[in-house]
């Protein structure tokens, strides 16, 4: 069962803030795509929360990233859940992430529109292979075969791929 | 632009650094865990003292009615305190059932957790009238037949309590179906979607 320690010991103090550093990125990105607004802040603070709670079954693990990855995803998906209703979910862009300017700006803009339009299973896909994760450690993540992962992103990247030269 | 372009870029955006975010430390996210915590504890520790508080009430009434030898009197109010005394070791039992979905899990397994999680949520709500309603409203009703008599007023003052508990059992089921029953069917989809993608 997942609980909080009773007391902060230094031991747990220094790989939490450890990891809270190593990741604060990563999870600001996840963050900001699974909340809508200002509620994001909400949505960090929570994955920093689980992340607290589920320090002990962080011991012993190989791949820090997925473990980080799965607490992440799987608090912002529940987040997200809670929040919005499913009909107008798919219109959660934050007016802050809406597509504008030009080159890069204009690429990362049209990204996070189309990021937002997706369901909570291709977002959190999304996010990780553009955070650099292999399709291995995205396949612990989610719970799916590699094969199922690679089909998705190759959906994925023609789709985004087919938008952004509609938008140039 | 290829795809390692743009990842290069996603992964170079600079991270927002609001002044609570930038520093966060154990100590201080541990605090806010002891605060959820402490507050779900209040709730709890508040029903738990609003039964205890309403047990001597009934207690005197059923010593009283036996002072008065009115044997239903002294039945329905001891139903009374009987419940009281059980409702909150059955809320606190209920509660520590609940399954609590683990994060560190895959999205698969947690998404299955999230999902009997709700269901069980919504079962307790949707059985109000079992565990909570049904009782009362057998007591309070019992009760009042006892101390007054079969009379127009004591008819009723029933209709009004069955009313009012009917309108807060269907206001429980309203809530089980929108904030439980619609997310179980949209989590059940979800999973039905992905589990031709699992590993064999």
């Amino acid at each position: 069962m997942t609980s909080a320690p009773a007391r902060v010991s230094d031991d747990d103090a220094s790989v939490f803030e450890r990891l809270l550093q190593d990741n604060h990125a990563r999870l600001v990105r996840i963050a900001r795509q699974f909340a809508t607004g200002d509620t994001w802040q909400d949505l960090l603070q929570e994955i920093r929360l689980q992340l607290w709670r589920s320090l002990d079954s962080y011991r012993g693990q190989a791949q820090v990233a997925t473990w980080v990855y799965r607490i992440a995803m799987n608090t912002a998906i529940s987040h997200q859940r809670r929040q919005l209703p499913a009909a107008t979910r798919d219109y959660a862009i934050d007016p802050d992430t809406q597509a504008g300017g030009h080159g890069a700006d204009a690429a990362m803009g049209l990204l996070r529109e189309f990021l937002a339009t997706l369901d909570p299973v291709n977002r959190a896909l999304l996010i990780m292979d553009l955070d650099g994760l292999e399709r291995e450690q995205i396949a612990q993540v989610l719970g799916l075969s590699v094969n199922a992962i690679a089909v998705r992103m190759t959906r994925l990247r023609q789709a985004f791929e087919q938008r952004y030269l509609e938008h140039a | 632009m290829h795809w390692q372009q743009i990842q290069q870029q996603w992964q170079q955006q600079v991270a927002p650094e609001p002044a609570e975010t930038s520093r966060v430390s154990a100590e201080s996210v541990h605090a806010d865990s002891r605060r959820l915590r402490r507050r779900v504890w209040w709730r709890d520790g508040i029903e738990s003292t609003l039964a205890v508080l309403m047990i001597p009430v009934f207690a005197w009434s059923a010593i009283h009615a036996w002072g008065q030898g009115n044997g239903w009197a002294v039945l329905f109010s001891a139903l009374l305190v009987a419940w009281l005394l059980f409702l909150p070791w059955w809320l606190w039992r209920a509660r520590r059932q609940l399954p609590v979905p683990q994060p560190q899990q895959s999205l698969l397994a947690f998404l299955a957790e999230e999902r009997n999680a709700m269901l069980a949520q919504a079962r307790l709500l949707e059985t109000v009238w079992r565990w909570c309603l049904g009782p009362v409203a057998l007591g309070v009703i019992g009760f009042h037949f006892a101390v007054a008599g079969a009379t127009r007023g004591s008819f009723i003052y029933a209709g009004v309590v069955l009313i009012v508990y009917a309108g807060i059992d269907w206001l429980n089921r309203v809530t089980a179906r929108r904030r439980f029953h619609s997310r179980v069917a949209e989590i059940d989809s979800l999973l039905s979607e992905l589990a031709k993608e699992t590993n064999p």
